[in-house]
């Protein structure tokens, strides 16, 4: 009996350790902010909540960073570390060169104007209090800036003032992880109900919503009046513009969710799957150009295309990715960086979750922009394949 | 993944198919995996109530044995063992079960808070996890709500961690009998109150989904025990195992 007794209160005692351990652990790491480029200029939303202005020439700080919110610290609980609050990003942040603000929206709630020189706190929607948790990115379409929010509706706001545009935000059924895309006078964005939806830009309202069997992620591809998707329920998605019927479907099923959002170039819509295959369809009739290119692993950042290249980031393990093109004339994918053999002492986790970004040079060559998940930035010259640079994003 | 991954790996998808078949309801989803999970372990829960109880049942013999052998050690040990032997038990019978038990809940409440997905990155994580089942891809997101709380989330109505700390406690009295020795009895006493308020104060911070597991848990451990022993030691006894009633004569 005592011997049982005491097996008990070993088990018990080991319980609560682990329990308080859990308490104690570091916090981990979120966000996943792409690069936004304005001529010679980076804005990162950083991972430690702050946004960053880069010279992308000399990679000098434009303004200090600037955290989005005066950061509160709580004593942690039984003494471990005490813990500080942090405004995560997802979206990108976005540009206004007219106006001279960069915008960007955080998990917070809010989201906030700055000036994209100075670093300077232009206006923050709502003035006071918080709407919704903020995923999905913004789009900046004629001065107006749409974002779709956890509490699943899109809102449209005044880039100079910050102040509602429409009488009140659309709502769909569930989150909205998506960024909406801008196309005349119509908005689309998917949403976590199942529905791609096209939205009067104007004021707000619906003029049609298609039904998937899954959820949407992935901000949507309009070309020729065709709007491109893919769905979490494995399939992807051509949509007439005008009506939303189904111009197309794709014939067979991914392994997995579509996450990334789809590009095209020529007419080719290049769709990135989790199950690690990029899948290859014709705009016009959705078949199949070539069988699914296997890069291996999942895939979640959003591809970019530059010269004559499809730039795709794996992940690779929990804590690593790797860079890969696809030709897009012969289709052959090429191994192009092991991010982890760029790992230093504090950074180790090179997962791309953020999108890639391109930019330019002063020479007019194409820049790959890669923010990591351990808030690492790296500068890939797209014709030479060549790492010209990383630091911490923060530094 | 590890071999650990891909047990949670199972149960997180055995959860959303649950969870589609029960009106995409993750509460019941939660729900219907205890009970099958608890069903699957019900040989080596019997085995634990059996044990413990047979235990009590020969309690009075082992203090027979401790007055008659005193401070012979090795004589009191191997009596204990021929006792243990004729009654069908032995002494880790109540404790096998339990850490066979122990991470079957750890993985359970790894694949609760994963499929819960508290902030994106979880989200996107699960992603690896998940099966190529049509089912999974058409019903996730998983929902979070289910009757007053948030399954992501500490119950902050606090009903939860309340229920979780009473059920427990209900289980424990039941197997815990009256004793005569006082060491015993403030042992058993140590017991009845420390494991569910431990639990109690667990489930104040953890998500609200582990502490539903939790009290659908007891709930049934206590079903099975009435079964096996009633209501034992919840219903007061007149007197404690090896206490002689003294009767007053006028």
């Amino acid at each position: 009996m005592k011997f049982i007794f005491k097996i008990l209160i070993a088990l018990s005692s080991v319980i609560l350790l682990i329990s308080l351990l859990a308490g104690c652990a570091a916090p981990a790491v979120h966000g996943w902010s792409g690069v936004a480029v304005s001529g010679n200029n980076l804005y990162i939303g950083s991972t430690n909540g702050s946004l960053v202005g880069l010279n992308a020439t000399t990679r000098s700080k434009l303004f200090n960073d600037l955290p989005l919110e005066a950061t509160a610290t709580t004593s942690g609980f039984l003494g471990c570390a005490s813990a500080t609050t942090i405004i995560y990003t997802y979206g990108t942040p976005v540009v206004s060169m007219d106006l001279n603000l960069v915008f960007v929206a955080g998990y917070n709630g809010r989201v906030y104007a700055i000036s994209a020189d100075r670093g300077v706190q232009h206006w923050v929607y709502p003035p006071s209090g918080v709407v919704t948790k903020f995923v999905g990115g913004l789009t900046l379409y004629k001065n107006v800036l749409y974002i779709g929010g956890v509490d699943g509706k899109v809102y449209a706001l005044d880039a100079a003032t910050g102040t509602p545009v429409w009488a009140e935000p659309f709502a769909t059924g569930n989150e909205i992880y998506a960024t909406p895309v801008a196309d005349g006078d119509t908005l689309y964005v998917g949403s976590y109900d199942k529905n791609m939806y096209a939205l009067n830009i104007s004021d707000g309202t619906e003029k049609w919503h298609f039904a998937t069997g899954g959820a949407i992620n992935c901000a949507p591809v309009i070309q020729n009046g065709v709007v491109y998707f893919g769905s979490f329920d494995r399939n992807f998605y051509a949509v007439n513009a005008a009506d939303g019927s189904l111009a197309w479907k794709s014939k067979d099923s991914a392994g997995k969710w579509y996450w990334a959002n789809p590009v095209v170039s020529n007419n080719i819509i290049y769709a990135a799957n989790f199950d690690g295959k990029v899948y290859i369809y014709d705009a016009a009739t959705g078949n199949p150009v070539i069988t699914p290119v296997d890069l291996g692993a999942a895939i979640a950042s959003t591809p970019v295309i530059a010269g004559g290249k499809l730039f795709v980031a794996t992940e690779d393990g929990k804590s690593d990715s790797k860079i890969w093109t696809i030709d897009t004339t012969t289709y052959t994918p090429k191994l192009i960086k092991d991010l982890k053999d760029m790992n230093t002492s504090g950074y180790t986790n090179k997962l791309v979750y953020a999108p890639l970004d391109l930019g330019q040079d002063a020479s007019g060559n194409n820049i790959l922009y890669i923010h990591t998940h351990d808030n690492t930035l790296i500068a890939l010259n797209t014709d030479t394949e060549v790492i010209l640079w990383s630091q911490p994003a923060n530094s | 993944m590890n071999p650990w991954d891909y047990i949670v790996q199972a149960m997180i998808n055995i959860l959303i198919a649950l969870s589609h078949v029960l009106f995409n309801n993750p509460g019941l989803a939660i729900i219907a995996i205890t009970i099958i999970i608890n069903l699957a372990i019900m040989p080596l829960t019997l085995k634990q109530i059996k044990s413990a109880k047979a235990m009590q049942d020969i309690q009075p013999k082992m203090q027979e044995l401790q007055k008659k052998y005193g401070k012979d050690k090795q004589k009191i040990a191997s009596e204990q063992m021929r006792l243990y032997k004729e009654a069908g038990m032995s002494p880790a019978g109540c404790i096998v079960p339990l850490l066979v038990q122990t991470p079957v809940w750890i993985a359970l409440y790894q694949a609760i808070i994963k499929l819960l997905a508290a902030t994106p990155d979880d989200f996107l994580g699960l992603g690896r996890y998940l099966y190529s089942w049509q089912v999974n891809f058409t019903s996730l997101p998983f929902g979070n709500h289910f009757l007053w709380f948030n399954l992501a989330q500490p119950d902050s109505i606090l009903i939860l961690p309340i229920l979780v700390g009473a059920t427990m406690w209900v289980q424990q009295k039941m197997v815990t009998p009256p004793n005569a020795n006082p060491q015993q009895q403030s042992q058993s006493q140590m017991m009845l109150w420390m494991m569910p308020l431990m639990f109690l104060f667990i489930s104040f911070n953890f998500a609200a989904g582990l502490s539903l597991y939790w009290v659908v848990s007891s709930l049934m451990r206590i079903g099975i025990q009435y079964f096996v022993t009633g209501w034992g030691g919840l219903i007061p006894h007149k007197e404690a195992p090896g206490q002689a009633v003294v009767k007053k004569t006028t």
